[in-house]
Formats: C-alpha cells, sequence, structure tokens
C-alpha cells in the first residue's frame, strides 16, 4: 500500500480525460477519447494532489496485487509506462487503451464515468493513478477541439470533484517501487462497495483494475483476533480487563457488523490504560490500525464457536467449542475444570 | 594602491561580482542548513560588495588588495540567544575551511562596551562538488556570527557613529559616554534575554512547544504564532494522557517525526512561499504534535480539533502529510 509518508510526497505531473459512457450493445453511446493530456496550472495540480491523497489514504482504501491470471490490460499498461521515462505521447495512446477497456466492462448497472488517467511521481518513484468519475447517465460533456485535436477542460473536473469534496471516488494507484513486474506500492479505493461484496457491481472495479486484495478479508480478520488474543494474554495482567477484553472481541467478531476499524475497536471497548501498548502490539503485528476492513470470519469461525452449558437452575456455563475436558458434564453435577478470574454482574 | 590598480579592481569587480553573488547564496543556503540542523532559529543573509563600495574599501584600506580584499562577500548569521553562539561557530568550523575567529566581545575586555559579533574573515569551501565552481584560493567570504540585540548595536550603531571607533572618538566626552550606555544597556539586555531564556519557569505547553521549536527549524525558517501553537498543544496534550512533554517527545513526536523525515522535508520545501494555499497551522512547530496525533489517533485529535478550530484547517494539514480524515 502507499504509506502516508509517499503520498505526503505526491507530485501530479499530467493527466488525460476520456468520457466512457454506459456500453448498452449496439446503437449506445460512444466513448470520447482524448487525444492530448488535460492543461493543468498549479491551482489544479494541488486540487488533485489534495484529492488523491484523501480518497488513498482513507479508511475506505486497502491495498491490491496484480492478478496473474487476469485478462486485463491495466496492469501490462501500468508496468509498461512506469518503467520507462515520462512520455505525453504514451500517456495519451495507453490511457486511451484502458477508456476502451472500460467502455468494454461497463454495462448493465454500472454507472457511465470520466476515466481520469494521472501521472504522478511519489518519493521520487514514477506512478500512475486511475480514477472514475461517475456522472449522471444523461449528463453530456463537451470535449474541447482543436482541429482534429480533442480534450477536456480541467475546470470542467474541478467542478466535479469539488462540488462532492467527501466523495471517495474509484481510484487506484500504482507506483513502481522496484525493476520487478510486480514491484509496485498500490493502492485501490471503491468508496461504494466492499470488497467482500460478490456483486457484479461490487467486484467492478477491481475485474477492470485486473487485481486482486492485497490481503483476503479473512487473513486480515484473523490476524486482528489473534494479535489481540496473543495481546490479551502476554500483556494484560487484570483479569477483569482481560475477560472485558476478550468478551468484546468476541462481541464484535459475531456481531452483525460487516466491517472492523481496530483504531475504533480500540476506542470503543479497551480501558484507556492499556489502549497505548494495544495499539503498538497491534501495529508491530502489521494490523493496520486506521484501515477499515470487511470482517470475514472464514478462517477463525472454529475459535469463536462456544457452547453454552444451562444448567437445571439457570446456572449459564460458557465455554470454548473444541476443548474438551474444560466443561465435563455428569449426571447431577457440572464440572468446570478451570481456575476463577473474575466475578462481575452480567 | 595606484589610482590604475584601482581602475582594475573595479572593472574586474564588475565582471566577477555575479559570481560571488552566487557564492553568497550558496553560503547562506548551507548556513541556514547548519543552524535548521541544529534546531536554532536564525536571520542569515548575504550579501556582495557594491561595486562603489569596493572601490571605497580599496582607498581607504591601500593595504589591501583586489584579492586580499576579504569581505567582498560578506554572511551574517544571527542567533536570538548568547548561549547559541558557541554551538553555531562549532557547526560552522566543522563545515568549513576559516581563519581563527576574532570575538569582539573578548577584545572589549571587562571595561569596555562596544560592537560585539564573531568575526571570521575567511570562510571558504573545505571541498565537495561545489568546491569546483568556488574554489577556496578565490571565493572567501567574511562571516559575522552574533545575536540579534548585537545586530540592533551593530545596525544603528553603524548609521549613527558609522561603527568606526576613529569617528566615536571625535565625538565629546558626553556624547561617547551615552554611547558606551547605550552598549552597555543592549548588551545588558541581550544578557538578560539569554538569561531568562534559561531560568524563567514556563508552563509544560510552553516546554513542550520549545522541543517542538528543535524539530520545526529543521524544516522551515517562517516564525510561528507562539499564542495559536501554546493554544494548539492545551487542546492536543490531553490526547497522551498525563504524559510529561520528554515523553511525548521521546516516545511519540521525535518518532514519527524520524520515520518521516524524507516527507516532511518534502512538504515543507513543497509548501514554501505558497503560503496562501497552506493551512494557516503548517508552518507552527505544533504542525509535528498534530502529526503525530492525526497518525496515533485520527478520531480523537478531530474531535478534541472541533472544540476550538475549524475542521477544514485541520483537513489541510492531514492533507499535506499525506494522511485523510475520512
Amino acid at each position: 500500500m502507499l504509506t502516508n509518508e509517499l503520498l505526503g510526497t505526491i507530485v501530479v505531473r499530467s493527466v488525460i480525460f476520456h468520457d466512457v459512457p454506459n456500453h448498452r450493445g449496439t446503437g449506445g453511446a460512444e466513448v470520447t477519447l482524448s487525444t492530448q493530456i488535460t492543461r493543468i496550472n498549479a491551482d489544479h495540480r494541488r486540487m488533485l494532489q489534495e484529492k488523491l491523497t484523501k480518497v488513498l489514504a482513507s479508511r475506505r482504501a486497502y491495498g491490491i496485487i496484480f492478478n496473474a491470471q487476469t485478462t486485463s490490460p491495466v496492469p501490462a499498461a501500468v508496468r509498461v509506462h512506469t518503467a520507462s521515462g515520462y512520455s505525453a505521447q504514451h500517456l495519451v495512446e495507453m490511457s486511451q487503451g484502458l477508456a476502451r477497456h472500460l467502455y468494454g466492462l461497463q454495462n448493465g448497472a454500472i454507472s457511465p464515468g470520466l476515466l481520469c488517467v494521472i501521472d504522478i511521481v511519489a518519493g521520487g518513484r514514477h506512478g500512475l493513478v486511475l480514477m472514475k468519475l461517475e456522472r449522471e447517465a444523461g449528463a453530456a460533456l463537451e470535449p474541447v477541439r482543436e482541429g482534429a485535436e480533442i480534450h477536456f477542460d480541467m475546470d470542467l473536473f474541478s467542478n466535479l470533484i469539488l462540488t462532492d469534496g467527501t466523495r471517495l471516488f474509484k481510484t487506484a494507484a500504482f507506483l513502481r517501487i522496484g525493476l520487478g513486474d510486480d514491484d509496485f506500492a498500490m493502492t485501490a479505493c471503491d468508496g461504494q462497495h466492499q470488497t467482500t461484496d460478490s456483486t457484479e457491481m461490487a467486484r467492478f472495479w477491481l475485474l477492470y483494475l485486473g487485481c486482486t486484495v492485497e490481503e483476503e478479508p479473512r487473513v486480515t480478520t484473523a490476524k486482528f483476533y489473534n494479535a489481540s488474543l496473543d495481546f490479551l494474554n502476554t500483556h494484560v495482567t487484570d483479569p477483569l480487563q482481560k475477560t472485558q477484553l476478550y468478551e468484546s472481541l468476541h462481541t464484535e467478531m459475531q456481531s452483525n457488523r460487516r466491517e472492523i476499524t481496530p483504531r475504533d475497536f480500540i476506542r470503543d471497548y479497551v480501558s484507556p490504560e492499556i489502549q497505548p501498548s494495544y495499539r503498538d502490539f497491534l501495529e508491530d503485528r502489521h494490523v493496520q490500525l486506521n484501515s477499515t476492513f470487511n470482517k470475514d470470519v472464514a478462517t477463525i469461525k472454529n475459535v469463536l464457536r462456544r457452547l453454552t452449558y444451562i444448567s437445571a437452575e439457570g446456572v449459564r456455563v460458557v465455554a470454548p467449542e473444541g476443548r474438551e475436558g474444560l466443561v465435563q458434564v455428569n449426571d447431577e453435577t457440572i464440572l468446570v475444570n478451570d481456575r476463577l478470574l473474575s466475578v462481575g454482574p452480567r | 594602491m595606484t589610482q590604475e590598480e584601482i581602475e582594475f579592481a573595479r572593472d574586474r569587480w564588475v565582471n566577477e561580482r555575479d559570481s560571488y553573488i552566487q557564492f553568497g547564496e550558496f553560503l547562506k543556503n548551507e548556513l541556514s542548513l547548519i543552524v535548521r540542523r541544529l534546531g536554532i532559529y536564525a536571520e542569515v543573509s548575504s550579501r556582495a560588495k557594491e561595486v562603489h563600495s569596493l572601490v571605497k574599501k580599496l582607498i581607504i584600506k591601500p593595504h589591501h588588495s583586489y584579492e586580499t580584499l576579504p569581505d567582498k562577500v560578506g554572511v551574517r548569521v544571527a542567533v536570538r540567544y548568547r548561549s547559541e553562539l558557541p554551538i553555531v561557530e562549532a557547526a560552522i568550523k566543522d563545515q568549513f575551511d576559516f581563519s581563527q575567529a576574532d570575538d569582539k566581545a573578548r577584545a572589549l575586555g571587562d571595561n569596555m562596551l562596544g560592537y560585539q559579533s564573531i568575526h571570521i574573515d575567511r570562510l571558504c569551501l573545505k571541498g565537495g562538488g561545489m568546491a569546483e565552481q568556488f574554489p577556496a584560493d578565490k571565493f572567501v567570504a567574511e562571516l559575522q556570527l552574533r545575536t540579534l540585540g548585537q545586530h540592533l548595536w551593530a545596525d544603528i550603531s553603524h548609521d549613527t557613529f558609522y561603527k568606526n571607533d576613529s569617528s566615536v572618538a571625535l565625538l565629546s566626552e558626553d556624547l561617547r559616554r551615552r554611547v558606551h550606555l547605550m552598549a552597555g544597556v543592549l548588551e545588558v539586555a541581550d544578557r538578560e534575554f539569554d538569561a531568562m531564556n534559561r531560568e524563567i519557569p514556563i508552563q509544560v505547553e510552553g516546554r513542550l512547544l520549545r522541543e517542538l521549536e528543535k524539530l520545526y527549524y529543521q524544516l522551515a525558517v517562517r516564525k510561528p504564532d507562539i499564542e495559536l501553537s501554546l493554544a494548539v498543544i492545551r487542546l492536543l496534550m490531553p490526547l497522551y494522557r498525563g504524559q510529561t512533554e520528554q515523553e511525548i517527545m521521546s516516545s511519540h513526536v521525535i518518532p514519527s517525526f524520524d520515520s518521516s523525515q524524507a516527507m516532511l522535508r518534502h512538504v515543507y520545501i513543497n509548501h514554501a512561499g505558497d503560503y496562501d494555499n497552506t493551512s494557516a497551522f503548517l508552518f507552527q512547530p505544533e504542525a509535528l504534535l498534530i502529526y503525530d496525533c492525526l497518525k496515533t489517533d485520527p478520531d480523537a485529535t478531530v474531535s478534541a480539533w472541533n472544540h476550538r478550530f475549524p475542521t477544514k484547517e485541520l483537513e489541510r494539514v492531514a492533507t499535506a502529510f499525506g494522511l485523510s480524515l475520512y
């Protein structure tokens, strides 16, 4: 993923827009391809840089990798473009290909949009950003025509972006960090959809990019859960705090909420005294504190499962499943083979 | 010098002055970097003599030739406090070749008052890439290192008494006494500022500001608004849950600063000169505290911030540092 240290150094070199309508078989609107890069001034540049940072550093952003099985032309285009020095002509031709590819995929309920291809430098490295600015189906955008050349005016897009300052557009950034085909820091953001959604619309952006999420949500979920368990077992000595954190963790994992932001979980459920050490511990275990990830408990579902024993007099004993011997049920008694950590109201 | 020699020197200076201006600018940037690395605020300037000044100097000091005239280029570093002088002097001597430093204050002894400054007559490059462009056998500069208080005296006395001891000697006894009294008053003020800077008990937010300044001046030279600094620090310190200023610096701000130095330098270079489009909070030492808070706990930072300051300003600071509030 692109870190804030890289995002803080983003410089927009040039930008080109293509208008990509919804593809509805034959007879539909055609894609309008720019033949020139868009002229931008210092204000436009700054506005674009700020917008990119807001999106790519947001909680909705996630790391991606190239999908080895993809038929999308995006990975190859990114690799070739960033491997060589900057060329405006190459940016035009390459981005036209990416717009045609978008046009080919953009059908059904997928909104029409403007594909914005931005050549960037960050941390002294060459990169490329793709951003899709969705627009109303009927809203036509007139390009500027100068003889045979076509381009879109930057002010048109400044207005689109600025009128919806908080909206997180579909965006992907690829920053070359080495010579290899996969030596990229990559981040994507799809403001409207989660990476675990299985609908066509939700998968659309990643499909177009020819990428997959860098870390599957089930892996991220398990990493957060296991790191939290390790923390409470090694760093929390107070029995009450230990029980509270354990219960909160399990409640969070089994709740109907579809997303987890570790930072929010810590703020809402963890005692202030142990918050800093918990944060440090999670960071050491490479858990992204500020990123929101989609909860997927597939990997840890067996650990989460717990059995509840209810006695005739209403005593409830809840125990992890698969820990034979912890609770021993006899004809007239229930024996818990464990030591008492705490007693408190439920 | 003969009239012909002076005329020759004039022509030569007209031809060569531009390269000396570049040398002065280069020295100014290098000296600025030195004081910034030390986390010390300083006003650094450079100048190449005007053509008429060079001619006058050669006439007044006939024992000098064009080549030997030491201050064709002058650079000046003015710091706030006397106790910072030896620190800066040592750092400069470490990086440049130099002649013996002449401490004018020492020359005054214990019973005289007047012009004080550390002078190095011949400052030149030790080596490195720029030494080819500015070889040490040709490009030398005179360095003046002083406090802002000493600079005030030097600046005004230069205009009033022409800095020249002999011109002072021409004054009446009463005027001479007043000149010396004024020098004494300014020296006392200079010493008091230095002493007070070390002795005055300051609140914890003031102490934290001082520590933040040491990092901030490594990135920027723009003077901050102290009142605003203290207000922001007061607002954000509770997020560190009772930690002392040393703990906040050593456990949080300094590690954040160290791990993001390249980006931070880029940000401050990139925004210098573009103040109109920059957050009012960026060119402030506490921006580094804001950065750490945003990285550690953005929600709590936004929540605290919104009690007092506009969210839009925080958003600008965050974006500049590659962070998002969304």
